[in-house]
Parts: C-alpha cells; sequence; structure tokens
C-alpha cells in the first residue's frame, strides 16, 4: 500500500532529509528550510502512511546532558520504497546532501 | 523563552487530551535544543508559532468526532462558545478598543464640561455647521463659556517617504482646540500631529525628530508630535491633526466650547444664541444645541437599551416560547446564556458598526443612529428568543441538549392520541413531548422524568 502513496514535494523532501540522517524535527528543519508549522504536520502524516517512525532518546542520555528527551524519527521499509518513488517524480531530491 | 513557551503551552490546548503530554514534550524538547543554541527571541517565538498549525493538524486528524458531538450538547460547551466568541471578537477589535474608549472616561480635562455646538435647521431635529464668526463671536463675548474651537474632518491622501500615497482621515483644528480640551501638544505652526495609532501603524513607533515629515494632500509638513495613545475626538478614525487659524475655518466646521463650571446645556444654549443676536444676527439664525460631548458617546447605551427593553417584550409576547418550570440550576444556566449572548450583540455592535461614532457636527448621522438602534434590537430580540428557544429544548435535569427527535402519534387524531415529537436526555433523565398543535386544555410541552430502571438503555459503549 504505502507503494502506492504518492507524496507532495514537501513531503518527499522531509522524507528524504530523514532518508539522509536529519532525525530530529528542527534539523530537519535546518536542512530543508521549511517552517515548524510545515515540517511537524509533515512529519505527522508521514507517520500516520508509516513511511517514518518516531522514537523517544533514552531518557538517560538526555538525563546525561541535562535537557529533556527528544523525539527521532527514522525511515521504515516501506519509506524507503516509496521515497525511491517520490525521487524518480522529483530527480532534484537527488541533490539533497547526505549527512557527513 | 517565556513567550514562546507560551505560545506552546496554549497550542497544546487544541490537541486532544489523550495526546497533549507527548505532544508538548516534543515541541518543549525542541524549544529548550533551540534555547541551548543561544537563538534569539524572534527564532524562538517563530518556530514555536508553527506549534499551532501542528496542534490543529492534530485536532482535526485525531479528534474524536463523536465525543466532542458529545460534549457539544452540553451547558458548559455552550457557555464556553459563547465566552470564546467575546475572546474572538475582543482578539480582532484589538481588545476591545472601541468599546474601552466609550466606557472609560474621555481623554479631556474635566471632560464633563466639553460639548459641541451645532445650528439648529429648518427642522429643529436637523444640525448645521457653525461659522467660524460664530465661534469668534462666542469666545470673546460669552458668559457661560471658558472656551471655543472649530473643528473640520475630511478624506485626504498621506504619502509617507516614497510609499504610494494612501487616503486617510484628518481634521483642521482651530489654535485653541488642544489647549480647550486640555490635550498636550508640541506648539508649532503649520505643522501636523499624528494620532497614536496611525504613528504605531505608519511610521512603525519610530521616534519624531525635526526632520520627520509627510506629504499630505500634495503639499509637505514637518510632524510637530504624536498624541496622547488614548486621544479620541469625535471619531477614531482620525489619523492627522492640523491647527490652522480660526479664518481658515470661515465657510463653517463643527464647534466645540468648555462649559463654565456649574452650567448647564439650556443655559449655554440660551447665552450662545443672545449673544449672536446682540451682534444683530436673524433671530431664526441664532438658533443652536449644545450636546455634552460625554452624553453624546454613551448615547450608544441607551440605544441597546432601548433595544433590549423592546427585545425583552417581544420574547415575553411569545406564547409559544414559555421557559421550563423554574429550576435553580437551570435558571442560572439561562441567565448566564442570556448575558453572554446580549453582551455579544452588544460588544459586536460597539466594535463592528458605527453605532458609537459621532459625526462632525456633534450628533450622531442620519443612517448611523436609527441603523444601529434596529441592529441592536434586531439582535437583541433573536438571542432573547433562541434563549429561551435552546432552554426548553435541554433536559431539566442535566441541561444537555434533547436529542434523537422521534414523531409520534397520529396527525389526525385529536382525542388522547396527541401528535407531537419526542426529544429524549442522551443521558436517561427523561423525555419531553411537543405537541404538534398547542390546545388550550394541554400545556404545550410535556416532560417526563425517567427513573433509574432507564439507564441501561443510554449507557454509552
Amino acid at each position: 500500500m504505502a507503494d502506492e502513496i504518492k507524496l507532495t514535494h514537501t513531503s518527499a523532501l522531509i522524507l528524504q532529509t530523514i532518508g539522509a540522517g536529519y532525525r530530529y524535527g528542527f534539523d530537519i528543519m535546518e536542512a530543508t528550510g521549511l517552517p515548524s508549522g510545515t515540517v511537524y504536520p509533515a512529519l505527522r502524516r508521514l507517520e500516520q502512511l508509516a513511511l517514518i517512525q518516531s522514537t523517544w532518546e533514552k531518557a538517560s542520555k538526555a538525563l546525561a546532558e541535562q535537557r529533556p528527551a527528544r523525539k527521532y524519527y527514522k525511515l521504515t521499509a516501506a519509506g524507503g520504497r516509496t521515497l525511491e518513488k517520490a525521487i524518480q517524480r522529483y530527480p532534484l531530491l537527488r541533490h539533497v546532501s547526505q549527512l557527513s | 523563552m517565556r513567550r514562546a513557551l507560551f505560545l506552546i503551552h496554549s497550542a497544546s490546548l487544541l490537541v486532544p487530551a489523550r495526546l497533549r503530554g507527548e505532544w508538548s514534550q516534543e515541541w518543549l524538547a525542541e524549544l529548550h535544543f533551540l534555547d541551548s543554541r543561544s537563538l534569539g527571541d524572534d527564532q524562538l517565538i517563530a518556530f514555536a508559532r508553527g506549534a499551532f498549525t501542528d496542534a490543529v493538524w492534530h485536532g482535526r486528524n485525531v479528534w474524536d468526532r463523536e465525543a466532542f458531538a458529545h460534549q457539544a450538547q452540553s451547558a458548559e460547551f455552550c457557555l464556553a462558545a459563547l465566552l470564546a466568541a467575546i475572546v474572538l471578537i475582543g482578539t480582532v477589535s484589538g481588545l476591545f478598543s472601541m468599546t474601552r474608549s466609550v466606557l472609560m472616561p474621555l481623554p479631556y480635562r474635566d471632560s464633563a464640561q466639553i460639548a459641541t455646538v451645532s445650528k439648529r435647521g429648518v427642522a429643529l431635529t436637523m444640525r448645521a455647521a457653525v461659522p467660524a464668526a460664530f465661534v469668534s463671536l462666542w469666545q470673546s463675548d460669552s458668559q457661560s463659556l471658558q472656551g471655543a474651537a472649530s473643528y473640520l474632518w475630511r478624506q485626504d491622501s498621506v504619502q509617507i517617504g516614497s510609499a504610494r500615497a494612501k487616503p486617510v482621515l484628518t481634521a483642521r483644528v482651530s489654535e485653541n482646540f488642544f489647549p480647550l480640551l486640555g490635550v498636550r501638544v508640541n506648539d508649532c505652526q503649520g505643522c501636523i500631529a499624528l494620532s497614536y495609532d496611525f504613528w504605531q501603524h505608519e511610521l512603525r513607533g519610530r521616534p519624531v525628530t525635526s526632520e520627520t515629515s509627510l506629504v499630505l494632500g500634495g503639499q509637505r509638513y514637518r510632524v510637530a508630535g504624536v498624541l496622547d495613545k488614548g486621544f479620541w475626538f469625535m471619531s477614531h478614525r482620525i489619523a492627522i491633526w492640523q491647527v490652522v487659524p480660526l479664518s481658515s475655518l470661515a465657510r463653517g466646521a463643527g464647534a466645540v466650547v468648555r462649559l463654565r463650571p456649574g452650567v448647564t446645556s439650556a443655559e449655554a444654549e440660551r447665552d450662545l444664541s443672545a449673544t449672536l443676536e446682540k451682534a444683530g444676527l436673524n433671530p431664526w439664525d441664532t438658533l443652536v444645541q449644545v450636546s455634552p460631548l460625554p452624553s453624546r458617546v454613551h448615547a450608544v447605551f441607551g440605544s441597546f437599551g432601548l433595544a433590549l427593553a423592546l427585545g425583552i417584550v417581544t420574547a415575553m409576547a411569545s406564547s409559544r416560547l414559555r421557559l421550563p418550570k423554574w429550576n435553580p440550576r437551570g435558571a442560572l444556566f439561562f441567565l448566564a446564556k442570556t448575558a453572554l449572548l446580549l453582551a455579544l450583540v452588544l460588544l459586536a455592535g460597539l466594535e463592528f458598526t458605527h453605532a458609537p461614532f459621532i459625526t462632525m457636527l456633534g450628533g450622531t448621522d442620519l443612517a448611523t443612529e436609527p441603523l444601529s438602534a434596529w441592529l441592536f434590537l434586531l439582535g437583541c430580540t433573536l438571542v432573547l428568543l433562541w434563549s429561551m428557544r435552546d432552554q426548553r429544548a435541554r433536559c431539566r435535569v442535566c441541561l444537555r441538549r434533547l436529542g434523537l427527535p422521534t414523531r409520534v402519534g397520529c396527525p389526525g387524531c385529536l382525542l388522547l392520541d396527541w401528535a407531537g415529537t419526542e426529544l429524549v436526555c442522551v443521558e436517561g433523565h427523561g423525555m419531553l413531548h411537543v405537541p404538534e398543535m398547542v390546545s388550550c386544555w394541554h400545556e404545550p410541552e410535556h416532560w417526563t422524568s425517567l427513573d433509574d430502571s432507564w439507564q441501561g438503555l443510554f449507557e454509552r459503549s
């Protein structure tokens, strides 16, 4: 089912950014230049479509750094396949830089 | 940071309760991360603003519509919705700016002594402009006045910097206008003063220096200063004030006077007419009307009070709209709901119509006053009728709106088998029978309380 999903360019860009290794909401905002009001609802929708999966980072790690735990996102297998199809539709997405 | 936190907490109220904790946790963690990177307040606020879009997304996609529909029938929801409507009006109108200026004391020294003067026309209710010569005469000869000034306003075009010219309402006032009102403004011949709102919106609150100028009606003027934040006279829309010699308002304008302490409007009218007669004017031309400014400004409440009284009479005359039997909780809800509805009508009338506006001649114009009075009347009548109708359609026990309407009976059978509609409380408190025809031997509605044995039928899965 997920393979048949046609994403908008913005959603595909966010998916590609997550695929490139940007995992947190604000990192995705910085990488894409999109505002928070676009990125977070898009993340919810992608998660609802099972293209990405969110996980809370370990509380012990956050505690050690004296900050609240953050939620991060990663691509699912279905998300990977959908991203491949989206890149065929939007070839420029290939140029989104990989996380160094 | 504090403002960004406030925005996120406010947005979280739009997220369904079961998701709110996790949602807030994610946004607050991200905000903490941003803060740790020493981003400016503007960037934090821009980030936090996105929380509203995200929260609305949750509201639209995850909201339990059935639970919401159930909640929407409750008395608390009704009151909350009315309060929200009032808050919305406050937000849109700049925190009830018009209402505040009508309710607050007028921004002039001893404002009770300030009055407008107009000439009575052919019909005694008509008002006409006052020639500058009259104002000059009253200023020098009248015993009942401390001072008199002229003012005239008109639509003009203003250009600031290289921006395109835009229309604004400007006022030209005689030299003693501001001293008469007791308002402080920099003295500068041939300069202009800006209203506070105009300064904030058009000059972005930039400090006014000796270099600040703007083009008004094709001519450049230096800006002498900005009027106090709360200052307004007759209309809030006047943006630019220009002090001119009284003689340049010769063709007639509005006149404002300061009465001596203890002088009434009627005494002032007689004195001003006598002053003109002594100067040799035709008695018909000396008829003037003095209107104290505070009473003109507050006249809008009189219109509303009259409309409310007529609305109550109309609602009481409607025989079909009897309220249900007295019940303390129900009565309290009815009073609160009706008061909020009436406040809504009054606030909407004050903020969004020209009801509190006064014309240049010190009265309300021919269209505005009757129109606003009719709007108030219509509004008051409708909300009273709706409030009573809504009250009848609520459960007598929990005040929830009754639902599941069912048509019962045979419309042709009038004896012991009255046709009508039955509504039931979804919590199982009772049932309301509304007959199709009202008959003199039968009460218009019949409420049947249901005991606990019926509860099984009404349990929600």
